[in-house]
């Protein structure tokens, strides 16, 4: 009667160790063909056109008396304080994100404008780009952000404004704080290459399945109370 | 079992090739993180700061940059620093001076990329030296950029960068372009890269340069006689194209090498006997009058064929020295040759409080020159085509100078865009 082999497992890695290593090499090949790739379609992703406004008579600028940056505490990082969505001032309403995202501002000092393509600003009723506030939508989800990559994102959306950026470690990340659908920061940056001292405050905001961005830039100097209104009293439904 | 292990070894190479590659991925992958890839969608307006710079009393718009797209490139993995040679230097040059990506500019000049002198020889090809008007152009790049304190370097940004530069407008183009000219006049640097990568500050040609010396030279064929020499090379008596293009190079600030200036030649008919005419430079600087006009602003003048009784040495010592005039100098049998020969009078200088004109001689032989006690080499150059020799010299075997009446170093510096440019970015 024939004598079976019984092959273990063991005996059976043992005997092959060198085909199991170069397959795992194999593998790691294809996978750092995949990485590569996935990075190479990411970078030849054309960039999103940036508008160059060339400021208004505001570059006319005056020096500015010294103001600390508004000290107004963060408001509540969901909302107004009612569901639904009733103005928390007297003044005017509009609709963003498909009705997710009530935007309050005084008229008499703001008009609301967009340049077609998904930014909303609020910019001074004569013109002026400052003081002001931008709403647009991005693709992504606040869930899937860190504060690390959150708090990285906000002072980058602040150096978007300047035609030269200072560098982010120059740039004052104070206050921040989270929400289940929101994420806010205040920032401020030092004057830099002709741009005056600003504070900013930014919120990331998760509207339904809609990521948006909402930024009030406030110029050391310029009266900025009625975009930080605007800004303070965002509402998300 | 042959085939076995033949499976085997492939898969051992495979597995090599994976590894390398890993390490190459991670080694050159440039750091973008998640919050980068949103801030690429963000499209706010500018309106911090200053979208202009000022320089050579113009001002200029910016070539934009978020500044989370430099701080990607915080840590590269290779650095090329001037005066090194690489492959890297190499496909940097390939790729400004490809026709192909910047059709309509001089980034990257032929002197540059040239091949080497003759076959097998052991100097290396000036194409992978990081030579100094590479290094100004990345200044002048950097510049436009908001990097003014980025030194010249071939880094992973740069390279970005550059990849980058097909994309701006003409204008922006051509903006960088004159900034970098006026920048190598400023720095007393301009004209043409000798093969050793050294510079010798002015565009120099030679008639003998193996790239074009053995070019046939074509002569006007003689009806009574249509077996008059043919096969007289540029090298044999292109010494006239070889000065028209030292010069025209200069107020052009382009390289035009002999093998364009003698092609006008052929195409004019041109040649006597000897050469050419001395009525020659008027035509071709004619042709060539508004040869850069819309690039530059750049004109060249009419020259003036003065013979030697109409003008006195030093009037020809103020015009080049002060007035920083150029003149191609008509000699006949003397010094420098034994018949006749065009050398170009680049400048009048002292040296050790002695007066000499800088001669260009396109014919590269020094072995040649008579009444070497006039002659003085040019200390700190390895071009045997430029020498020194004393105005009485120059005036005893002058026959004419054609000359330019314009500065060499004027070269009209303007800003052709009216905005910065942000969309240019791969």
């Amino acid at each position: 009667m024939p004598r079976t082999k019984k092959k273990s497992v063991g005996r059976y890695l043992k005997r092959n160790t060198l085909n199991i290593a170069i397959i795992a090499a194999v593998l790691l090949l294809v996978a750092a063909i995949f990485a590569v790739a996935v990075l190479v379609v990411e970078l030849s992703r054309p960039a999103q056109p940036e508008q160059t406004h060339k400021p208004s008579s505001q570059t006319e600028q005056q020096p500015a008396p010294d103001q600390p940056p508004s000290d107004n505490p963060l408001p509540d990082a969901s909302g107004g304080p009612e569901d639904d969505l009733t103005a928390p001032f007297d003044g005017r309403m509009e609709y963003l994100a498909d009705g997710k995202l009530l935007v309050t501002y005084d008229d008499t000092k703001l008009k609301l404008t967009t340049d077609g393509e998904g930014l909303y600003s609020l910019i001074g009723t004569d013109g002026s780009q400052m003081p002001r506030m931008d709403l647009q939508q991005l693709s992504g989800s606040l869930s899937e952000l860190e504060n690390e990559t959150a708090e990285r994102l906000c002072i980058g959306i602040l150096q978007a404004y300047y035609y030269t950026a200072p560098e982010t470690q120059a740039i004052t990340l104070s206050q921040t704080a989270r929400a289940t659908d929101s994420y806010t920061a205040v920032l401020s940056a030092p004057a830099y290459e002709g741009a005056p001292a600003v504070a900013a405050k930014i919120r990331l905001m998760q509207l339904d399945k809609q990521l948006w961005y909402a930024i009030v830039l406030m110029p050391e100097g310029a009266d900025a109370s009625a975009a930080e209104q605007a800004f303070d009293n965002l509402m998300m439904q | 079992m042959q085939k076995r292990l033949t499976i085997r070894w492939l898969l051992r190479m495979l597995a090599c090739a994976a590894v390398c590659l890993c390490a190459l991925a991670f080694a050159s992958a440039r750091e973008v993180s998640p919050a980068d890839t949103l801030l690429a969608q963000v499209r706010l307006p500018k309106v911090l700061g200053d979208g202009t710079f000022e320089y050579g009393g113009q001002r200029f718009n910016r070539l934009l940059i978020p500044r989370y797209v430099t701080e990607q490139f915080e840590h590269s993995a290779y650095a090329v620093l001037p005066g090194q040679c690489d492959n890297r230097v190499t496909e940097v040059k390939q790729f400004l001076f490809s026709n192909g990506n910047f059709p309509y500019n001089e980034y990257v000049t032929y002197s540059q990329v040239r091949p080497p002198k003759a076959e097998g020889e052991s100097r290396e090809w000036i194409e992978t030296y990081f030579d100094e008007h590479l290094a100004i152009f990345l200044q002048t790049l950097y510049r436009f950029c908001g990097l003014e304190d980025k030194e010249p370097v071939i880094d992973e940004l740069t390279c970005y960068l550059l990849e980058s530069l097909p994309n701006v407008s003409q204008n922006m183009s051509w903006d960088i372009e004159s900034a970098y000219k006026y920048e190598l006049i400023q720095q007393g640097k301009q004209g043409t890269v000798s093969r050793d990568g050294s510079l010798d500050n002015l565009y120099y040609f030679a008639q003998t340069d193996p790239d074009w010396g053995g070019e046939e030279f074509q002569f006007f064929k003689i009806e009574s006689n249509p077996t008059y020499p043919n096969g007289v090379t540029i090298k044999d008596r292109g010494c006239g194209c070889a000065c028209a293009s030292m010069v025209f190079s200069t107020y052009h600030m382009v390289e035009i090498t002999p093998r364009i200036t003698a092609a006008y030649a052929d195409a004019g008919s041109w040649h006597v006997s000897y050469g050419l005419p001395n009525e020659y430079f008027e035509g071709i600087a004619k042709f060539y009058r508004d040869f850069e006009k819309d690039r530059y602003g750049t004109t060249l003048q009419s020259p003036e064929i003065l013979e030697k009784d109409t003008f006195t040495i030093d009037q020809l010592k103020r015009w080049l020295r002060d007035d920083k005039y150029m003149a191609i100098i008509h000699v006949g049998p003397g010094a420098f040759t034994s018949q006749e020969h065009y050398m170009v009078l680049e400048d009048y200088r002292e040296v050790d409080g002695k007066g000499y004109f800088l001669v260009a001689d396109p014919y590269v032989q020094s072995s040649r020159y008579k009444d070497t006690d006039q002659l003085l080499a040019v200390e700190g150059s390895t071009n045997e085509g430029l020498i020194y020799a004393t105005p009485e010299l120059i005036y005893r075997d002058c026959m004419a100078i054609v000359l330019f009446r314009q500065s060499r170093e004027a070269f009209p510096l303007r800003c052709k865009t009216t905005a910065p440019e942000g969309n240019w970015l791969s």
